[in-house]
């Protein structure tokens, strides 16, 4: 079996009002829900698809699909899925790219191509990466922007009529408009729902020890991105002197750059995001470094499609150490009209496919309606 | 004065000399391999597979062009030498917007804004970070010219107007004194020696046991007088760079670059602390990577590029974190076109600790063949320091055109 086209897609939907969503954490402002889809073909016909996460500038991994790694892999086999992501990484490795947009061609690529030899042998995704551990995952809803007290209150609400048991609101906007957000909401749901906290790397270390008290007054799971991503040491400092859960790795790739944020314990969660660290291969051997360091996982989705979360999900179904699931709760036509059968979330889980791959049955026509490259 | 346009052309130029030297050592070799996962058949370690970057066919690079409403141009370039247009794209699709309207004086408030358009995903190197640089440079460059002054003086002022560079480089080889192969390596030496150079670097990382008969070659070969570097490109493990880096000291040479993967940061402390040879990096980007580097004591020298790195905001930047832990700067070129040699040269010129430049000894196709003066030739084993203002060079916008990349012209081995 040899891969006989590689194929990068920009896809780019409309999402009511996301232009609005935390303008002040980016730069550069939402404008679509936006991502780079990938189509693996193999010579027999069988397809794979990946996904790229891409909230903005879809363009550019598309283009380092295109002109990099496409050349590279066309003839290989696509059941050599381990060697190939080494392959990739190498085209730039000595040129220092760890991470960015590098990685994040390369999840959407090795993400398609676990689709493709999952086909092709006929067995789950997950059973590629050493079977089932649970068929099931939980979800939290995750609200992506940021909200007034009283209306974070009342999507709790309404997230646990739908099902949830579990949310994430964003704070980050100083000790006394955080603290009113997560009291509020508290209040509404009472103590058996549960609640994280994300800063969006927002805070230093002493602020972030301050909002780590209200969150531990709170019974908060996790405060997830507290401080910027390169402070490695302040992180390390935080994690000494609060007992809340410090989650974060959302921008973090492949298991060189995990295993060295693991040996300095500075997350006691990781949070790596299927399209963005390296894709299935990078993910399954993170787990393996977090199962030996005793860390939790809750992978990272956001603005993607249903792809994005199924991937995301077979990985989750085949690692022990995820405990939970991110589940972004806006309404998304490449999450919601992309897969005939849907993304599995009912009742707060996410339910893996037993299908061969990733068991996805990708509508075309709604990849050519949005469609813009 | 507000930036109107901004430009990126992605370019390509033949190689008249053949294959660069960092591909002829590190790169496929041979030609295309019958397949991909070929070249995973022989047993080492640490494999060489995993460290086989992809090169271009050519000499390739992203040049960046900034007009303001004053009629000045500036002459910026990203890091590219394979697949240009992907920094390209970023400039076109991400960064563009945000310098339309700005003051290209504003340049640190731009770069940070620039950074922020991705930090919060963790593009803390790559190809954003290569974009960056090549709109930086070009912002520098503006400015220099409307002030009137060259840019090493508004980065703080001249401390030399010639700098001292190092040839790069003389692939090490497998074969036996008085074979083929062998004869180039040393007559490459020797020739860097004859074109005046006081110091050439040899890419080693092959394997152990020929990486040390060729540096002892070699170092025989060119006499006391001149300096010899090392660059394993991150080919070995701690074991081997311990033993590899045992014998460059007993040769004398002068640093020993990239002796681990740049990702084990633990590793180059422990290389560190162990040899007395200083310990060099030349992939690391922007500050915040390097301080992991510093805080484990894991260099002697640091090797920014400045169209790699963040740019010559963040060159200095670099270069003056280093300084506070007592470390060197050696700023890293190995290829690109003249506006990346000369925006470096400039930052070399203004920065306290630097010890030697980087100068591919190569014939460079889009060196000062894409200027209308020459900037890039040797005298004695230095480099003049351009003394107009920005960049001081001027750039033959013709004959940068003609060698912009059609759409779907590239291709990669």
């Amino acid at each position: 079996m040899k891969i006989d086209s590689i194929e990068a897609i920009v896809v780019k939907a409309p999402v009511p009002g996301i232009e609005t969503w935390q303008a002040a954490s980016f730069a550069v402002p939402f404008q679509w829900a936006e991502s780079t889809l990938v189509k693996v073909t193999a010579d027999d016909g069988t397809v794979g698809w990946g996904e790229v996460h891409a909230p903005v500038a879809p363009e550019v991994t598309k283009t380092a699909i295109d002109v990099l790694i496409a050349p590279t892999l066309i003839g290989a086999n696509p059941l050599d899925t381990a060697p190939l992501w080494d392959r990739m990484y190498a085209l730039m490795r000595p040129r220092g790219h760890a991470l960015g947009f590098m990685l994040e061609a390369m999840s959407g690529v090795d993400i398609a191509l676990h689709d493709l030899a999952g086909q092709a042998l006929g067995v789950p995704c997950y059973a590629l990466l050493g079977g089932l551990q649970q068929p099931k995952v939980r979800t939290y809803a995750s609200v992506l922007q940021w909200l007034a007290p009283d209306d974070l209150a009342e999507a709790a609400l309404r997230h646990r009529d739908a099902g949830f048991t579990a949310m994430k609101l964003k704070v980050g906007q100083g000790a006394q408009v955080d603290r009113r957000k997560v009291e509020a909401v508290r209040a509404a749901v009472g103590p058996e729902f549960d609640l994280m906290a994300d800063a969006n790397c927002r805070y230093t270390v002493p602020e972030a020890v301050g909002m780590a008290r209200i969150l531990e007054e709170h019974g908060a799971v996790w405060f997830e991105e507290p401080l910027p991503p390169e402070d490695v040491a302040g992180y390390r400092e935080l994690r000494d002197r609060v007992d809340v859960a410090i989650a974060g790795g959302e921008c973090e790739c492949t298991h060189y750059r995990f295993g060295e944020l693991l040996a300095q314990r500075t997350f006691d969660v990781l949070q790596p995001d299927i399209c963005r660290a390296g894709g299935l291969t990078a993910c399954h051997r993170i787990g393996i470094l977090a199962s030996a360091h005793n860390a939790r996982v809750a992978p990272h989705v956001s603005i993607g499609s249903a792809i994005h979360i199924v991937a995301s999900l077979h990985w989750a179904a085949s690692e022990r150490q995820a405990f939970i699931h991110e589940f972004p709760v806006f309404p998304n036509p490449l999450v919601d009209d992309l897969l005939a059968e849907g993304v599995g979330w009912r009742d707060g889980y996410l339910h893996v496919s037993d299908r061969p791959g990733l068991g996805m049955t990708v509508d075309e026509d709604v990849v050519a309606r949005y469609r813009t490259a | 004065m507000r930036i109107v346009d901004v430009e990126a052309i992605a370019i390509s130029a033949p190689n008249p000399a053949g294959t660069y030297w960092g591909k002829a050592t590190w790169g496929a070799a041979g030609g295309a391999a019958p397949s991909p996962t070929a070249h995973w058949q022989p047993t080492r370690f640490p494999h060489p597979g995993r460290m086989r970057p992809s090169y271009a066919t050519g000499i390739d690079t992203c040049l960046v062009r900034i007009e303001t409403d004053a009629g000045i141009v500036g002459w910026g370039e990203a890091k590219a030498p394979v697949a240009p247009r992907v920094a390209q794209r970023i400039i076109h699709d991400l960064l563009r917007d945000q310098l339309i309207g700005a003051d290209p004086r504003d340049i640190e408030p731009i770069w940070e804004t620039l950074y922020a358009s991705m930090r919060l995903r963790g593009h803390e190197s790559g190809f954003l970070l290569e974009a960056i640089s090549g709109v930086d440079i070009a912002l520098w460059d503006v400015v220099g010219k409307h002030l009137g002054e060259p840019i090493h003086r508004l980065l703080g002022g001249a401390y030399r107007d010639r700098v001292p560079v190092y040839a790069s480089g003389v692939p090490a080889t497998r074969a036996a004194p008085g074979e083929a192969d062998h004869a180039r390596m040393l007559d490459a030496a020797a020739g860097a020696v004859a074109r005046g150079f006081g110091a050439l670097k040899m890419a080693i990382g092959l394997d152990p046991a020929a990486d040390v008969a060729s540096v002892e070659a070699v170092r025989a070969h060119v006499g006391r007088g001149v300096e010899v570097y090392a660059d394993a490109a991150g080919n070995y493990d701690v074991a081997t760079a311990l033993r590899v880096g045992r014998e460059l000291e007993r040769l004398g040479v002068g640093f020993f670059e990239a002796p681990l993967p740049h990702e084990h940061v633990e590793g180059y402390g422990e290389v560190a602390r162990a040899l007395a040879i200083p310990i060099a990096n030349d992939v690391i980007t922007n500050r915040y990577q390097v301080l992991r580097y510093l805080r484990v004591g894991g260099l002697d020298i640091v090797q920014p590029d400045v169209c790699r790195a963040g740019g010559l905001t963040e060159l200095r930047r670099i270069a003056i974190l280093a300084d506070a832990f007592g470390v060197a700067c050696t700023p890293h070129v190995s290829i690109g076109s003249a506006i990346h040699f000369v925006a470096s040269f400039h930052a070399a010129a203004a920065m306290p600790n630097l010890v030697r430049h980087e100068y591919w000894m190569g014939q460079n196709p889009l060196g000062d063949a894409l200027l209308h003066e020459p900037a890039l030739e040797i005298q004695d084993g230095c480099v003049r320091v351009p003394q107009g203002p920005g960049l001081g060079i001027e750039v033959d916008e013709a004959r940068v055109r003609a060698l912009a990349l059609p759409a779907a012209a590239e291709r990669v081995s």
